[in-house]
């Protein structure tokens, strides 16, 4: 095994804390061994949201200077939401490095740092299926359904659900 | 998927208080591993050099708390360093002693899930034998494990009975003679009671204790050796040339200004390869200055040697290709500077000293600053580049006081 880089190593550090302590309603490890800079991601719908019961697939592309700059998380297939572009790619601050902001919106306290982790960005992403920013819309039909008409975006979700369980 | 060591290798706080706490808290929170030549921030905060520098190049803020930070306020944080050092020492045993302490834990849950399922199981015997007493029902409990270990066996309850030496029984967790009435209390104390008893000494532990003796050897061997100006420490193996503890940081470049050619000539001074364009040129100068000026803030002891850090030059740069590019322009880049890199390695063995800047002008022009002067070995030349106040212009040069370093222009 020739010895890992700084990055390598971080994430080798990052999958042993995650599969030893693993945060309730999330799943994610490296694709394979060779490639530790491409992750498979399991994530819970939280409760009391529409995309309870639904379990997202979702990668995590890492860039060869992790932890530097942040990676990237795509859902695959991509979800109907606010901040989740059309092609399944997720739109939140924890994943802009610092100078880089799309929407003029974001506080830079909470933006990337290289001391922020994989498990940060799992749990920030919980945290936006549950309250969607509107603020830093990505996916705009989403954004509009949401703010005019909230029944109608709920019912589009459980039914992306039920469709990903096989239902 | 390999093993890395992270603060999970040891315990949880219910059954190890503090000790996670404690690995956690000697590792940097850029790169995860234990502190290397430890550095603090305006704030406090404190990283391993190499990956502090590289942030702050990035932008000028502490990566934690992200209050603004310079270069300038860079700090080497001995006590630190010195913890470091003892803690990778003491990090194996106690994470053996920790492991023991967890089986030793699960036997004893193990035994007394036993000693419960008996006591539960046997609900009608206790009724239709009223005259028996509690001790009795242990005796019967207990009795197997004696007979299991060959010890004594002829244990029954009219022994127990108004006999005044105590009974006692084998403990299904040490294995040592209990008296009966005291087993369940015994076992409550995790078997230290009633008498001290020797724990069970097990292979790995016995092997623990010879490697603790070993260790605090190298402790002391690199104890000695950091107190003498000379970095050889005993408790590194590789004897290799170090670089010269006179050793003092190169100083930042302005690139923007510099010609191709003096780029070429810059990386050439210090032995680097001079293939590829401008912007690579740059990256690379960039990264040398940050891994070379890194190293010496390292304890002279464990600096790595010219030859490592061309290795670890090369390695960025086959992973990084000193800027973004795809998976195949790597291939092309390392079959390209392959030969350029292993003769550049080979030359990098044993050599004349580091380049040494002159630091009486720093509003000179940086590049004009990289002569190579004649090295020193006294001791109080040892310098870190990071300066005794932010903005002082004047770099002091003593040890103490440290020395600044020129503001990138
Ligand atoms: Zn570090
Ligand atoms: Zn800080
Ligand atoms: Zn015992």
């Amino acid at each position: 095994m020739p010895p890992r880089s700084t990055a390598q190593k971080r994430l080798l550090k990052e999958y042993q804390q995650l599969a030893r302590d693993p945060p309730p309603g999330i799943v994610a490890g490296p694709v394979s061994e060779d490639d530790l800079f491409t992750w498979e991601c399991l994530l819970e719908g939280p409760t009391d949201t529409p995309y309870e019961n639904g379990i997202f697939p979702a990668e995590l592309k890492f860039p060869q200077d992790y932890p530097l700059s942040p990676p990237s998380l795509k859902f695959d297939p991509p979800l109907l939401h606010p901040n989740i572009y059309a092609d399944g790619s997720v739109c939140i601050s924890i994943l802009h490095a610092p100078g880089e902001d799309p929407n003029q919106y974001e506080r830079p306290e909470e933006r990337w740092s290289p001391v922020q982790s994989i498990e940060k960005i799992l749990l920030s992403v919980m945290s936006m299926l549950a309250e969607p920013n509107p603020e830093s819309g990505a996916n705009i039909d989403a954004c509009k359904l949401w703010r005019d008409d909230r029944e109608e975006y709920n019912r589009q979700i459980r039914a992306h659900v039920r469709k990903t369980l096989g239902l | 998927m390999e093993d890395v060591p992270d603060p999970t290798d040891f315990p949880p706080n219910d059954i190890a208080p503090g000790l996670r706490e404690l690995d956690e808290a000697l590792r940097c929170t850029i790169c995860g591993d234990l502190f290397s030549g430890p550095l603090s921030v305006a704030c406090g905060h404190c990283f391993c050099s190499l990956c502090i520098r590289t942030q702050l190049n990035v932008k000028a803020e502490c990566p934690l708390c992200r209050k603004s930070t310079t270069e300038f306020h860079l700090r080497k944080v001995q006590s630190i360093e010195d913890a470091v050092q003892a803690w990778k020492i003491a990090r194996p045993y106690i994470l053996q002693l920790s492991r023991d302490e967890v089986q030793r834990r699960l036997q004893f849950a193990e035994a007394r899930a036993a000693l419960q399922d008996v006591s539960t199981r046997s609900p009608k015997k206790r009724r239709r034998n009223p005259s028996l007493n509690d001790d009795d029902e242990v005796i019967e409990i207990i009795k197997p494990t004696s007979k299991m270990n060959g010890q004594r066996s002829g244990l029954s309850p009219a022994d127990s009975s108004g006999s005044s030496t105590p009974q006692s029984v084998s403990c299904p967790v040490c294995q040592k003679q209990v008296p009966m009435a005291k087993i369940n209390q015994h076992l409550d104390d995790g078997c230290k009671s009633p008498t001290p008893i020797e724990f069970e000494v097990g292979s790995s532990t016995t092997n623990n204790k010879g490697k603790q003796k070993q260790d605090w050897q190298k402790l002391f061997g690199a104890a000695e050796s950091s107190t003498g100006s000379k970095g050889k420490g005993k408790a590194k193996s590789n004897s290799k040339s170090k670089l010269e503890p006179s050793a003092t940081p190169i100083p930042k470049v302005a690139y923007h200004t510099l010609k191709e050619k003096r780029l070429r000539e810059m990386l050439s001074d210090h032995d680097l390869p001079t293939t590829g364009d401008k912007d690579t040129l740059i990256r690379r100068h960039e990264r040398w200055v940050l891994v070379y000026n890194a190293n010496l803030d390292r304890n002279p002891r464990d600096r790595e040697t010219l030859e490592e850090l061309i290795r670890k030059l090369k390695k960025w740069e086959d992973t990084r290709g000193g800027k973004k590019i795809g998976v195949g322009d790597v291939k092309a880049y390392e079959k390209a500077n392959k030969v350029v890199f292993a003769g550049l390695i080979e030359a990098a063995r044993p050599k004349k000293p580091p380049p040494k800047p002159q630091q009486d002008d720093p509003e000179h022009d940086n590049i004009e600053q990289q002569r190579i002067t004649e090295a020193t070995d006294d001791p109080s030349e040892i310098q870190v580049p990071i300066s005794s106040s932010p903005g002082s212009s004047v770099p002091p040069v003593t040890e103490d006081e440290q020395t600044g370093m020129p503001v990138d222009g």
